[in-house]
């Protein structure tokens, strides 16, 4: 797989490094609340949630996949196979980040 | 992304994107409700032997995959396709010719044998990951190779049904009418390189 125009592969993909942006790791009061611990992730996450469907698994009391969250590791200029997850990701309506293509992303 | 690359975050480390981080063990979720605590992709699986024929799709649908990135890096990965084109050429018709039949030809053989759901899904009753991976796949070979394909569906109509049944799922129309949705470009999997789309 490859980002830009190079060779197929990681050799050429790494991008320059850049001051991290994201928020800290490791919040307390973050992992109290179960939630992730991933700080691009979280910054996100929330307004990914606005814009996502509940869904209902088949035959069982309403579960909101909400409360489950997945992060999508995966170049954030091309479908390539990252595309596969995606899709799953997407028609299950599932709450997920798809983190490289976030601001800070690619570092984080 | 590069922190689970360089290995700097514990857990199994990753080859290569993509990979997936799931938030479920010992999670409060995880316990109130442990058959959700599982990837999307296999939610809808309940039977074991469907979770394994669904696998064993979705490993021959890689396979698929892996020949089709090798059709323009025949040679190497680390090689620019430029430098790898005259393989390329002679590897691409071959592709074509022999290998996409196949394997299209082979999901169409185990549609056609699924007389309980009609044909409409590769495994199971209901719509499950392997489905959308096969609409990706026609998706690709569209996009790469938009004139062999033209002849290659003919011969495989469940395989082009499935894609359009797919396409037409809500959640998935609305995936692919947004922004999250990136185009096919020339530095993915699935790229047209017109001198490549030809059946010798």
């Amino acid at each position: 797989m490859t980002i830009g125009t190079g060779p197929c592969g990681r050799l050429n993909s790494t991008p320059p490094r850049s001051r991290r942006i994201a928020a800290p790791r490791g919040n307390a009061a973050a992992r109290r609340a179960g939630r992730g611990e991933s700080g691009v992730a979280d910054q996100i996450r929330r307004r990914y949630r606005n814009e996502r469907d509940e869904y209902r698994a088949p035959g069982s009391a309403p579960v909101s996949l909400q409360e489950l969250d997945y992060e999508l590791y995966y170049w954030p200029t091309i479908q390539g196979r990252g595309e596969f997850v995606r899709l799953a990701l997407e028609d299950a309506g599932a709450d997920y980040v798809d983190v490289a293509r976030e601001p800070g992303g690619m570092r984080g | 992304m590069m922190r689970f690359l360089d290995g700097k975050v514990p857990g199994l480390l990753p080859f290569v994107p993509p990979f997936l981080k799931v938030r479920q063990v010992g999670d409060r979720a995880d316990r109130e409700h442990p058959r959700l605590a599982r990837p999307a992709a296999v939610a809808r699986l309940a039977r074991r032997s469907s979770r394994l024929a669904a696998h064993q799709l979705q490993l021959t649908i890689a396979d698929l995959v892996a020949e089709v990135h090798d059709t323009h890096h025949p040679i190497a990965s680390s090689l620019y396709y430029e430098d790898q084109r005259r393989e390329a050429r002679r590897r691409a018709p071959l592709f074509l010719r022999e290998r996409v039949p196949k394997f299209l030809g082979y999901f169409e053989q185990v549609l056609a044998r699924k007389r309980g759901s009609r044909g409409k899904h590769l495994v199971g009753v209901r719509t499950s990951y392997v489905d959308l991976s096969l609409f990706q796949i026609v998706e690709g070979l569209r996009y790469a190779f938009p004139r062999a394909m033209s002849r290659i569906e003919r011969k495989n109509p469940r395989v082009v049904a499935l894609h359009d049944a797919v396409a037409a799922r809500p959640r998935i129309a609305r995936y692919l009418d947004s922004d999250r949705r990136i185009s096919f470009n020339e530095e993915g999997i699935f790229r047209h390189y017109p001198e490549l789309d030809a059946v010798r």
